[in-house]
């Protein structure tokens, strides 16, 4: 049962069948509010106010609405219905009592204009019918509704309660009657949101009892038993006539249902179509075009999967950043709980503010937005950041993290946040970087490290005028955002920053072994990830400045799948030693998975600028000619290098990721073919093909790609990830699901794989799986899909 | 300029062919119940002159010009059937054809700029029905939503992806070669009312709700908004992205206003409040072939049309 059903008991615009949908409480309500007719005049007459007759009390609005709707009124309407006697007897009565009367409220302040409508209404001779409509067709009522509607509106902006006005029987059919009170009920919804939907009810009840309207006559469904319906009407007081979970389940269970059911009519429809391309291959198409450095998840289903990931795992980073508190980002972000819904929170509470006690019963729509919400919660989660370091670990799998995903998005325009952001945090100085700019910087969640590096970083570049350019721009940027994060505290901070603090491991064995770097590097080299882990950070512990080890700390997170860690522990490596080319490349990658391009061109003109042969190309360039240019100008660069030396991998592996930067796929698959033939053995780069091929729709390519990184590394985690992606790109959702059974096997604690096995299993069909995957069944899942 | 509707405006389009022509879908009291009338204007010396009207026997929620032939206008109606017009053609052959096949009331119509014989259908019969002018029957529908759509929009750079707002609070973007919605946000707490594309940022989408805020929207990262708009006092009822500006939005609402935005500062974005209308403002439209020329309609029967550096009631 569908929302539309609980507001009006039918699916359908005018119910012809004289009572549709099941019990519509909605219309209940309304039924009840209103009562019956005629003890409604009684009630009416009792109202505070209301002596013999109901006065127009609060037809609020400005005098010109008023103005409007007596011209309205006084053109005039089309049909000419018959038996309209305008009441010009009662009406008058009407109007010398409201005179009169000594009223508890105080008079409208346009109460004579309402009169003169009235006086004009009863000029307004009947019209002919409209040219080209057959007569009596059509529901409308001439002058005298227009008075009651315009009313009803303006009783929301004037905050009271809408009164209505007594007039005498109009023919409107049932089907106007219904229609009138579905519109008018949509509309007060609009209206009088943030004062309960009890209240816009009201209000619509209140008109149709104006227009004599009984709604209890109007096709709805059975009154809820067991409510005092005296009691609501006088008090109005806070009633709770939907279970609010009940209703939400309804309408969650009409959401999953339909969601998860195949609309094999809608298919055959489709398939009527004629489209161009198959639908295997163009569920890659469009997702594709604008997922830039984004490998294998392209159908929009799968990059959505994403996001996604038991909730206990954003929950556990964010206990993680917590427990931290290290920096200004990491107590913002203990503050900023739920950023995500922060804003709207906020909005929430300022309408509550009210203090109404109708508002209570808002809930019901707020709760069913939950639920509505709530499946899509389920599924979605804070992103994972997909970073991997160039060396060790492969093309991100994942997408944009939320954190840097925002921001990243606007940043791949090349024009925007880098522009706006500095542009206004330089203009204004960065202390009064609030508001936008503040959420901006402070979503950078920029490591002070980072600072020091710009520091650093800048003066290294001095003397080169040219390079300097745009180079300042950035360490400006870098450096107002900093400090504009500290003096927002961060507010608004990204969920696992972009630079985040590294985190350390509890409880690790080899903090007293002096030679755990070596053994770092041993266990690495047999791809014994977790304890290589655990060895290498036992080593920076002891010895912070070792570049090396940092680095590999970096690799390894990447290859296990931790790209945060992986970017935290390259930074620390980029502060022990700001110019070690292959931490700048490791971080250019990274970045570029991220889509920060800003950065991710920053780190690698460093490294071409620092580069022993190719510091020349950097230094003997143009300058920028301005900063939306900046990307093709560091490709232009990056391929002038490349010409000059056809045999240096690394150029050509980072050329490979500009071209995936700025979507030139093409181009991207060639720099990283003539790597591979100059380093056939490099699995990451064997990888790094496959993503790129993926990217660009070629998934079957792809897998051949992927399936030699395997071969040269079997326990490579990331690439069976990969793997089962491009699998379910081609439509193999039952293989897909068991390459994420064997890439969690090696990395359990992956949130993001969960999501993605978890789109495969119900793609596959395998429901019967599902439970498993919620459980985080591995041995379940490995004895239900082998590889 | 300035011209009076006999009825309470609902929608005002910019005709993509015409500079200077404009369509008005207007109801009768306020779309609750009554008549409709669909009309065509021109932009002369004389102000804004009517070149064309339609009447309907429901009231008329939204219009659409099609980006394959000037004169026709599709109409969306309250009995839930979908006008199409002719401008040039006589009275008595109009409306050319009428799709009735929404259940319940349509409210939004959008046509597809790149495949220009498609267009969409958002109806409060919680679904979106993709139609080809020249089929007798509807492509597709897309029922999904659990509440009344309000809004569907294509998206200007990709021919098969639509946005779709509803009074289920979220926002769904769909793609023709799928089955299902490929994204579905939870973009407020309250019905969202509104959606449009960036011209410009295939990936950015703008909604606006019953919670008076707007919300800009990056569909790659769909758990968080990019920014938030503030400023209204009532719903947000019609948000747009300029067609000669990424950042710019103009966002009409029930608080009589007319604004306009710049999503991309970071305090003061808003740029311009016009407040001309005394009656809900709910039509809005940016010209493409004029730049910074804006149309709004409202429930106050006035449909203005100014160039975004002028004050409307002048001239």
């Amino acid at each position: 049962m569908s929302l539309r059903e609980l507001v009006t008991g039918s699916d359908v615009c005018t119910p012809a069948d004289g009572g549709a949908g099941p019990s519509n409480a909605m219309g209940s309500l309304a039924n009840a509010l209103v009562g019956r007719s005629s003890k409604t005049q009684e009630q009416l007459r009792e109202l505070p106010g209301v002596h013999g007759l109901p006065g127009p009390s609060a037809f609020g609005g400005p005098q010109s609405t008023v103005d409007a709707v007596a011209r309205a009124a006084a053109e005039g309407d089309f049909l000419d219905i018959p038996g309209i006697g305008p009441s010009a007897g009662f009406a008058d009565e009407f109007l010398a009592q409201g005179r009169s009367q000594q009223q508890a409220g105080p008079l409208p302040p346009h109460f004579a204009a309402f009169e003169d409508i009235y006086r004009q209404s009863q000029r307004v001779g009947p019209r002919g019918p409209l040219p080209g409509l057959p007569p009596g067709q059509l529901g409308m009522q001439g002058p005298q509704l227009a008075p009651f509607l315009q009313a009803f509106l303006d009783s929301g902006k004037a905050g009271a309660q809408f009164q209505p006005l007594p007039m005498p029987q109009v023919p409107l059919s049932m089907e106007d009657q219904c229609q009138i009170r579905d519109r008018s009920t949509i509309m007060a919804r609009h209206l009088f949101a943030d004062r309960g939907d009890a209240f816009a009810d009201e209000q619509v009840g209140k008109l149709l009892q104006s227009l004599h309207i009984n709604p209890q006559a109007l096709p709805a469904g059975s009154m809820q038993a067991g409510v005092s319906w005296d009691a609501i009407f006088h008090n109005a007081a806070p009633h709770h006539l939907m279970q609010p979970t009940m209703a939400a389940d309804v309408a969650a269970g009409g959401q999953l249902a339909a969601t998860a059911q195949q609309d094999s009519q809608w298919a055959n429809e489709f398939a009527q179509l004629h489209l161009r391309e198959e639908p295997s291959a163009s569920a890659n198409r469009w997702a594709n075009e604008f997922q830039q450095a984004q490998p294998p998840a392209e159908t929009w289903a799968q990059e959505f999967e994403q996001r996604n990931g038991p909730t206990s795992r954003w929950a556990d980073e964010f206990g993680r950043q917590t427990a931290e508190g290290t920096t200004a980002t990491s107590n913002a972000q203990a503050v900023d709980n739920g950023a995500a819904l922060s804003q709207t929170r906020k909005l929430a509470d300022t309408l509550a503010a009210n203090k109404d006690p109708k508002f209570q019963n808002s809930k019901f729509l707020q709760f069913v937005s939950k639920m509505s919400r709530g499946e899509i919660i389920l599924e979605d989660n804070q992103a994972k950041e997909a970073t991997p370091s160039q060396i060790g670990g492969q093309w991100a799998t994942e997408f944009a993290a939320s954190d840097g995903g925002l921001d990243a998005a606007w940043r791949e325009l090349g024009v925007a946040p880098s522009a706006w952001g500095e542009e206004f945090a330089a203009q204004n100085g960065v202390g009064s970087a609030t508001g936008w700019a503040g959420e901006f910087a402070a979503q950078k969640g920029l490591d002070p490290a980072a600072a020091t590096w710009a520091d650093q970083f800048a003066e290294q570049f001095a003397p080169a005028e040219e390079v300097n350019q745009w180079m300042d721009e950035f360490a400006r940027e870098i450096e107002g955002d900093v400090a504009a994060q500290r003096q927002n505290g961060g507010m608004e901070a990204s969920m696992p920053g972009a630079s985040g603090e590294y985190v350390m491991s509890a409880d690790n064995p080899f903090l007293e072994d002096v030679d755990s770097f070596a053994k770092g590097k041993e266990l690495f080299r047999h791809g014994v990830l977790s304890e290589a882990v655990l060895a290498l950070e036992a080593e920076v512990q002891r010895s912070p400045g070792n570049v090396d080890a940092w680095r590999l700390l970096g690799i390894v997170h990447a290859e296990n799948d931790d790209d945060q860690q992986s970017i935290a522990a390259m930074n620390k490596a980029l502060a022990a030693d700001p110019t070690n080319p292959e931490v700048l490349l490791s971080l250019g990658v990274s970045y570029t998975n991220e889509l920060d391009q800003t950065r991710a061109l920053s780190y690698l003109h460093t490294w071409l600028a620092n580069h022993h042969v190719h510091g020349k190309v950097a230094a003997s360039a143009t300058p920028l000619p301005d900063s939306s240019q900046r990307l093709s100008w560091v490709v232009g660069l990056f391929q002038q290098a490349a010409d000059q030396a056809p045999a240096d991998a690394d150029i050509h592996t980072a050329l490979g990721v500009l071209y995936n930067l700025s979507r030139n796929y093409e181009r991207a698959a060639d720099a990283f073919r003539t790597v591979l033939q100059l380093q056939p053995r490099d699995y990451s780069l064997w990888n790094k093909l496959g993503a790129t091929l993926a990217n660009s729709s070629h998934s079957g390519e792809a897998i051949s790609a992927y399936q030699r990184a395997l071969d040269l590394k079997p326990n490579y985690m990331r690439a069976w990830t990969n793997m089962g992606i491009s699998q379910a790109n081609v439509g193999k959702y039952d293989a897909s699901a068991r390459y994420y059974v064997r890439a969690l096997s090696l990395n359990p604690s992956a949130a993001n794989v969960w999501g993605y096995l978890r789109t495969s299993i119900s793609c596959a069909g395998r429901l019967d799986l599902m439970q498993a995957v919620e459980d985080e069944d591995l041995e379940a899942l490995t004895r239900a899909q082998p590889l | 300029m300035l011209f009076r509707t006999p009825f309470n405006g609902y929608a005002v389009k910019f005709s993509p062919f015409e500079e200077g022509r404009i369509a008005v879908a207007t109801s009768q009291n306020f779309g609750i119940i009554g008549n409709g009338r669909q009309h065509v204007l021109q932009m002369g010396p004389q102000g804004l002159v009517e070149v064309a009207a339609f009447d309907t026997k429901d009231g008329l929620y939204d219009c659409c010009w099609s980006e394959e032939n000037e004169n026709i206008l599709v109409s969306a109606c309250g009995d839930g059937s979908i006008k199409v017009w002719d401008v040039q053609a006589p009275a008595q052959a109009n409306p050319l054809r009428s799709f009735q096949e929404h259940q319940r009331e349509v409210y939004a119509i959008n046509w597809n700029v790149t495949r220009r014989n498609l267009f969409l259908s958002a109806s409060w019969d919680d679904s979106i029905k993709l139609w080809d002018i020249n089929a007798p029957q509807s492509l597709a529908t897309f029922k999904e939503h659990t509440y009344c759509v309000y809004a569907a929009v294509w998206n200007p750079a990709h021919a098969d992806v639509f946005v779709s707002a509803s009074g289920d609070c979220s926002v769904k973007v769909w793609d023709l070669r799928q089955q299902r919605s490929t994204l579905s946000i939870a973009a407020h707490n309250y019905e969202v009312l509104c959606t449009d594309w960036c011209k410009y940022n295939d990936c950015v989408i703008a909604t606006g709700s019953v919670d008076k805020s707007i919300k800009i929207w990056d569909v790659r990262s769909p758990t968080r908004e990019v920014t938030t708009l503030l400023g209204h006092t009532y719903a947000v009822r019609r948000v747009l992205f300029s067609p000669h500006a990424e950042s710019i939005v103009a966002s009409c609402s029930y608080d009589m206003t007319v604004r306009l935005w710049d999503v991309a500062a970071p305090e003061d974005a808003l740029l311009r409040l016009w407040d001309h209308h005394t009656e809900f403002a709910v039509g809005l439209d940016f010209s493409t072939l004029t730049e910074g020329l804006l149309a709004s309609a409202g429930w106050d029967e006035t449909v203005h049309v100014w160039n975004q550096n002028t004050d409307p009631r002048a001239a």
